[in-house]
C-alpha cells in the first residue's frame, strides 16, 4: 500500500525472469478461450479450415473447389463429391498492457516489478511459440530517466507506449527492454489510455491487462471501450499485501501518491474492518463488470511466486495451456 | 405544589466546574490531531476516511462520536458527584436533632428486632447510628463559609440521664458517643433527659413540669427517642408542640417476663437465728407459668421451692386489645418464704429457673430472675445503763430482748472511766450523767463509742478556731415536738406528736458541724445525733422524766431503735439491700482505712474505687447502675456481719433492681407524652437525606470502564 521506498529496477531480462523459471515456461503456450484467425500460418488450430493435417470436416463439392481436397475414398464409397476440410493452424495475437501509474510503484514487493515479470513470462510464452507479441504501458516515466533537459519530469509521460509484431524467440531481448525502459510514476487516465489502445489496435487475440485498477476516474469506461473488439481481455489486478492486510497504526494523514489527495484517518479495529469490506466490495464489482463482458479476472498479490502465477493460475483461467 | 426530592448541596461548586471543564473537552476534541504523513497507493478504499476529513466540520465531527459521547458521561457524573445529591427527606425538621436512647434496665431484654440473642440497647444503637448517617451535612461550599448541616445531641437515660454529646455535626463523634453507651440496670425514667435536653438546647421549648417555665420556642427541634417505650414518667414530658417527636420502638411487644420485684429477709424479733426471706415474683405472661425458685446462702444451694405464678389478667373488658398484646395485661404476682435457722450473717442469692425437662431460657430478661440479699447476724447487744434510778428506763430496757443490761451508778461508771477503761458493753445509755470532763479528748465532748444521752448536753472541748457543734443555752420552757425525720433509723415507725415536754433545753446545733437535729420541737432541736470519729451518739437534752414521753408507746420503740442503731449501725434482724439506681452507703467501724469498693463479678464498666469516709464512718458511692453484689473493703476493725480476708474487712452489699414496672419488658407501641402520643415510627427506618454522590461515582467507574473497552476496541487491531 505504501509507496515502495527505493527499489532497484530491472534493466534486463535476467532481471525478469530467472533460469528456472523459463524452464518452467519453456512447456506452455498460449491460449485463448476464443478461437482467432492470426494473419501469419502459425503453431495454433484454426476454425479457419485450411491446409494443416489436422481434419475437421467433410462438405460437399462445389463447383471451383481445389480437386486435391476431395475425399476420394468417400467417393468411392457413396459416389459423390466431398472435400475434405482440415483446421489450419495459426498464430495467436498476445497483448500484454501494463499499468504504470504511481500507485503501482508501491508495496512490498514492488507491484510494478511483479507485473513487469508476469507481463515479461507471457510475452516469452508467446515469443517462443511463434505468437505474435505486442506489449504496451500506459503511464509511467521513461527509465532511466533522461539527463536532459533540465528541470522537473513531466507527470505523464503520455498515455500509452507500445511494442508490436514481436514474434519469435529473438525478440525475447527486445520485449526485456521495453519492459524495463518504463518506471511507473504520474497519474494515469485509465479511459484516455483505453481508448488509445482501442484506436490502435490491430487484429484480434488475447489481451492481458495488469493493473491495480485503482483508477479515480473508474476503470469502466476504459474497459469497456476494450471489449467487444474481438480481444479475449484477461484482467490481473496485482495487489500487494499491505493493500490487502493494513499494518498501519494511529493518527495518520493519508496522502495518495497519484493525486496527492490527502485523507486523515485514525487507525481502529472498525476502521480496518470497513477498510477490508471496501476492498472486498471493490473487487467482487471488478469481477462481476468483468464477467458481464465476458472478461477473466484475477486477483493476485505481489508477493506471490511469478512461476505459479504463470505456470498454474493463468492455464487454469484460459490464458496459457 | 411538591418539591422535588432531590437537592444538591454544592450545586454551586459543580456550576463553575462544568463551566470550565464542559468547554474545554470538546475544545480538546475540536482541536486537530498531529498526524503522520504517509504516502499510499490509493485513497479510494478510504471512502469512510474521507467522508470523515470532508465532513470537518465541528458539530458533525462531534456527531455520532461514542469516546466523546462517554467522556462527557464521566464528566457529567462527576460533576453531580461534586453537587453533592441527596435525597431529601420529608420526616425530619429543622436541622437539630436530640438523640434520647434508653439503657435501662428492660433494655438489656434479648428480643430485638427479629433476630435473637440481640438485646435492645445494642438494637437501639444500631438504629441511631443509622438516623445519624442519615443527617443532612452541609455541602463543600457551605462548609467552606462555615455553614453547618444537620445538628444532633445524644442523651443517654434511665433514672437519670447524661449527655454523651452535646450538639454537633460531627457525625464521628456522634457515632462514638452512641456506642460508648453501656447498660445500666436501673429504672426508666424520661423527666430528667428531657430536662436536660432543654437544659442543653435552649431553642427546645419543652417543659417536663409546670414548675419550669417553657424557653423561648427557636427553630423547630426533632427529638428521637430509641427505647421500648416502658416509661412510667412519660406523661410528664411535655415537649412543645412545634418539635417533632419521633418514638422509635425497639423490642417485640409479646415478651413476657417472669421476675423478682421484691425480696426481704426478717428475723424474728423473739428468736432471732429465725431467718425469714420473702421473695415477690410477678408474671406478664398470658398463661400461668411454673417456676423454681432457688436459694443459694453463699454459693450453696439451701432450697428450691416450685410455684406456679397465675396469667397476668385483663383489666376489664374495654381494656383488650385486638392484638392480644402484652402490654395492657395486669401483671400477676405470686411469691415465696424460705425460712431459715441461721445465727451468723449470711448473703443470700434467690435464682428463678424453669422447671426441669423445659426448654430454653426462662425469659429473654435476665436482670430480674435473680436477686441478692443479706442478712445481718442474729446478735443480741450489751447495754449499760448509767442512771441515779430511773424507772422509766430501766423498766423499759427490761422489757427488751438484749443479750446483757448492766447498770451502774454515776459513782460507779467514774470509777470505771477514770481508770482509763469503758465498760464492757455496746451501747452506753447515760441517763442526767456525762462522761467525766478528764476524758474529753475528742471535740466531740465525748469518749469513743456509742452513746443515748438523756436529760445533758456533751460540752466539747474549747477550741480557738471553731465553735462546738452543740451548745446548751439553759432552760427553754414547755414545748411540743413538732417534726423529726421519720426515716433515720432510730425514729422509724413511731409518732411524737403527742410528746410533751414541760421543760426543754435552748440547745443550739452549728450547721455543718458533726451534729444534726433529727426531731424538733417549735422552739429547737429535740433529738440530736452526733457523729465524730469512732463515736456516736443520740443525746435528748430534756429530762425525759419530765415530759409524757415515757407514758407513750413510742419511748419504748425509740428506746430500742436507737439502741439497734447504735448497737449494730442498722437494725438487726433487718435485711440489708440496696435499690437500683440508688447511692450504697454504709457506716464503717471506726477506724476503717484504705477503704476501695469492688464491683459485683463480671460487671466491667464499673472501676474499683476507692471511698474517703464521711466524719460519722459513712462512706457513699453511687447511684448504682448495675445489679449484683458490690463489696467494701477496708483495713481495720470489723463489723457484725462484716467478713475478714486477706486481713481486710469485707462487707458486701447486694444490688437489685426489684422494678415491678421495670420488670414488665413488653414494648409499647406508643409513648403517651403529656402534650400527645407518640405512636412508634412503623418501620423503623429513617429518612434522613440520602446522599448520592457514591452511586455517582459508581456509575463513573462504571462508564470508565464502558469507555476502556470501547477505546481498546477502536484501536486493537
Amino acid at each position: 500500500m505504501l509507496r515502495t521506498p527505493s527499489i532497484s529496477r530491472p534493466q534486463r531480462l535476467e532481471d525478469l525472469l530467472s533460469t528456472s523459471l523459463i524452464a518452467r515456461l519453456d512447456p506452455l503456450d498460449l491460449a485463448s478461450r476464443r478461437v482467432f484467425f492470426g494473419k501469419l500460418k502459425g503453431e495454433r488450430r484454426s476454425k479457419k479450415r485450411g491446409h494443416s493435417v489436422e481434419f475437421a470436416d467433410h462438405r460437399p463439392y462445389v463447383s471451383g473447389d481445389d480437386l486435391r481436397h476431395i475425399d476420394w475414398n468417400i467417393f468411392g464409397r457413396l459416389d459423390k463429391l466431398f472435400l475434405k476440410l482440415f483446421l489450419e493452424e495459426e498464430d495467436l495475437s498476445l497483448h500484454v498492457v501494463l499499468d504504470a501509474s504511481a500507485s503501482t510503484d508501491c508495496g512490498e514487493p514492488n507491484k510494478f516489478f511483479f507485473m513487469q515479470r508476469c507481463a515479461m513470462a507471457l510475452g516469452y510464452v508467446g515469443l517462443v511459440n511463434l505468437n505474435r507479441v505486442a506489449a504496451t504501458v500506459m503511464g509511467g516515466t521513461p527509465y532511466p530517466a533522461p539527463e536532459a533537459p533540465a528541470g522537473p519530469a513531466p507527470a505523464d509521460a503520455g498515455p500509452i507506449k507500445t511494442l508490436r509484431d514481436l514474434r519469435g524467440r529473438r525478440r525475447v531481448h527486445d520485449l526485456a527492454r521495453f519492459l524495463c525502459s518504463i518506471a511507473p510514476g504520474g497519474t494515469l487516465s485509465f479511459r484516455k489510455a483505453a481508448e488509445r489502445l482501442a484506436l490502435s489496435r490491430r487484429g484480434k487475440g488475447v489481451m492481458v491487462i495488469f493493473s491495480d485498477f485503482f483508477f479515480k476516474d473508474g476503470y469502466d469506461d476504459g474497459l469497456r471501450l476494450l471489449s467487444g473488439h474481438g480481444y479475449d481481455l484477461i484482467l490481473i489486478q496485482v495487489l500487494s499485501p499491505q493493500e490487502v492486510d493494513p499494518s498501519i497504526t494511529g493518527d495518520l494523514r493519508l496522502k495518495d501518491v497519484e493525486d496527492a489527495e490527502t485523507a486523515e484517518v485514525t487507525i481502529s479495529a472498525p476502521l480496518l474492518k470497513r477498510y477490508k469490506a471496501n476492498l472486498a466490495a471493490y473487487n467482487q464489482r471488478l469481477r462481476e463488470f468483468a464477467l458481464r463482458r465476458d472478461m477473466a479476472v484475477l486477483t493476485v498479490k505481489s508477493d506471490s511466486p511469478v512461476d505459479v502465477l504463470v505456470a498454474d493460475q493463468l492455464r487454469r483461467v484460459g490464458v496459457l495451456k | 405544589m411538591s418539591s422535588l426530592p432531590v437537592g444538591f448541596l454544592s450545586w454551586q461548586l459543580a456550576a463553575i466546574a462544568a463551566s470550565v471543564v464542559i468547554p474545554t473537552l470538546i475544545l480538546l476534541y475540536l482541536l486537530k490531531l498531529r498526524r503522520r504523513n504517509l504516502e499510499i497507493s490509493t485513497t479510494i478504499l478510504w471512502k469512510k476516511a474521507v467522508q470523515d476529513l470532508h465532513a470537518n466540520a465541528p458539530l458533525q465531527k462531534l456527531r455520532r462520536n461514542i469516546m466523546l459521547l462517554l467522556q462527557l458521561l464521566v464528566l457529567a457524573a462527576l460533576l453531580f458527584a461534586l453537587a453533592e445529591p441527596v435525597l431529601k427527606s420529608s420526616s425530619f425538621q429543622g436541622q437539630r436533632h436530640i438523640i434520647l436512647i434508653d439503657r435501662s434496665a428492660s433494655m438489656l431484654s434479648s428480643d430485638a428486632a427479629k433476630q435473637e440473642d440481640v438485646v435492645r440497647l445494642t438494637q437501639a444503637k444500631k438504629e441511631a447510628i443509622e438516623l445519624v448517617e442519615s443527617l443532612r451535612e452541609p455541602g463543600l461550599i457551605a462548609r467552606a463559609t462555615n455553614s453547618v448541616g444537620d445538628e444532633a445531641m445524644i442523651i443517654a437515660f434511665d433514672n437519670t440521664a447524661e449527655v454523651r454529646q452535646g450538639f454537633t455535626t460531627n457525625k464521628q463523634q456522634l457515632r462514638d458517643a452512641i456506642n460508648s453507651i453501656t447498660q445500666s440496670d436501673t429504672p426508666t425514667r424520661l423527666a430528667e433527659a428531657m430536662r436536660l435536653a432543654a437544659a442543653q438546647s435552649p431553642k427546645l421549648g419543652g417543659q417536663t413540669s409546670d414548675s419550669q417555665p417553657a424557653p423561648a420556642a427557636g427553630p423547630p427541634v426533632t427529638i428521637h427517642l430509641f427505647s421500648d417505650g416502658r416509661i412510667p414518667d412519660a406523661d410528664q414530658a411535655r415537649p412543645n408542640p412545634k418539635d417533632s417527636f419521633v418514638f422509635y420502638k425497639v423490642g417485640s411487644d409479646k415478651s413476657p417476663n417472669l421476675g423478682i420485684v421484691n425480696i426481704r429477709s426478717q428475723r424474728a424479733y423473739d428468736a432471732p437465728q429465725k431467718l425469714s426471706i420473702f421473695v415477690g415474683i410477678e408474671s406478664t405472661d398470658s398463661i400461668a407459668r411454673t417456676v423454681e425458685v432457688e436459694l443459694t446462702i453463699e454459693g450453696v444451694v439451701a432450697a428450691i421451692k416450685t410455684i406456679t405464678v397465675p396469667a397476668a389478667t385483663r383489666p376489664d373488658a374495654e381494656a383488650t386489645d385486638q392484638t392480644g398484646r402484652l402490654a395492657g395485661l395486669v401483671p400477676a404476682t405470686s411469691g415465696v418464704v424460705f425460712n431459715l435457722e441461721k445465727e451468723e450473717a449470711i448473703l443470700a442469692e434467690v435464682r428463678l429457673r424453669p422447671p426441669p425437662g423445659s426448654q430454653g431460657d426462662l425469659d429473654c430478661f435476665a436482670t430480674d430472675n435473680h436477686a441478692y440479699i443479706s442478712a445481718p447476724p442474729a446478735r443480741r447487744l450489751r447495754v449499760g445503763l448509767v442512771s441515779s434510778g430511773s424507772l422509766f428506763l430501766s423498766s423499759a430496757l427490761s422489757g427488751l430482748p438484749l443479750a446483757e443490761l448492766k447498770i451502774f451508778t454515776p459513782a460507779e461508771y467514774k470509777a470505771i472511766v477514770d481508770k482509763g477503761q469503758s465498760p464492757p458493753v455496746d451501747v452506753m445509755i447515760l441517763d442526767g450523767v456525762l462522761p467525766p470532763l478528764s476524758s474529753n479528748e475528742s471535740t466531740a465532748g465525748l469518749p469513743p463509742g456509742r452513746f443515748l444521752i438523756i436529760g445533758q448536753v456533751p460540752v466539747p472541748k474549747p477550741s480557738a478556731d471553731s465553735k462546738p457543734p452543740i451548745t446548751d443555752k439553759g432552760k427553754g420552757g414547755a414545748a411540743a415536738i413538732i417534726d423529726w425525720q421519720r426515716s433515720h433509723p432510730a425514729l422509724r415507725n413511731i409518732t411524737l406528736d403527742s410528746v410533751f415536754i414541760s421543760e426543754s433545753r435552748d440547745v443550739e446545733v452549728r450547721s455543718g458541724s458533726t451534729a444534726s437535729s433529727i426531731a424538733r420541737t417549735e422552739k429547737g432541736p429535740a433529738i440530736i445525733e452526733l457523729s465524730s470519729g469512732a463515736t456516736r451518739a443520740l443525746i435528748i437534752p430534756f429530762d425525759v422524766s419530765a415530759t409524757s414521753w415515757p407514758l407513750d408507746v413510742s419511748f419504748v420503740v425509740f428506746l430500742a431503735s436507737a439502741i439497734d442503731y447504735l448497737g449494730g449501725d442498722t437494725l438487726p434482724g433487718q435485711s440489708q439491700s440496696t435499690q437500683m439506681g440508688a447511692a450504697i452507703s454504709q457506716i464503717l467501724p471506726a477506724g476503717a482505712s484504705d477503704i476501695r469498693l469492688l464491683p459485683p463479678p463480671g460487671v466491667d464498666e464499673v472501676p474499683e474505687t476507692a471511698l474517703t469516709p464521711l466524719p460519722d464512718g459513712t462512706v457513699v458511692f453511687g447511684p448504682v447502675r448495675r445489679a449484683g453484689v458490690y463489696r467494701i473493703t477496708w483495713k481495720g476493725p470489723t463489723a457484725p456481719g462484716d467478713l475478714q480476708e486477706n486481713g481486710r474487712s469485707i462487707r458486701r452489699i447486694p444490688v437489685n433492681l426489684l422494678d415491678a414496672q421495670e420488670s414488665d419488658i413488653a414494648a409499647v407501641p406508643q409513648v403517651a407524652l403529656a402534650s400527645r402520643v407518640v405512636a412508634s415510627s412503623a418501620d423503623g427506618s429513617f429518612k434522613g437525606d440520602r446522599k448520592l454522590w457514591q452511586w455517582l461515582l459508581a456509575a463513573c467507574g462504571l462508564l470508565l470502564l464502558l469507555e476502556w473497552y470501547v477505546y481498546n476496541r477502536k484501536v486493537q487491531i
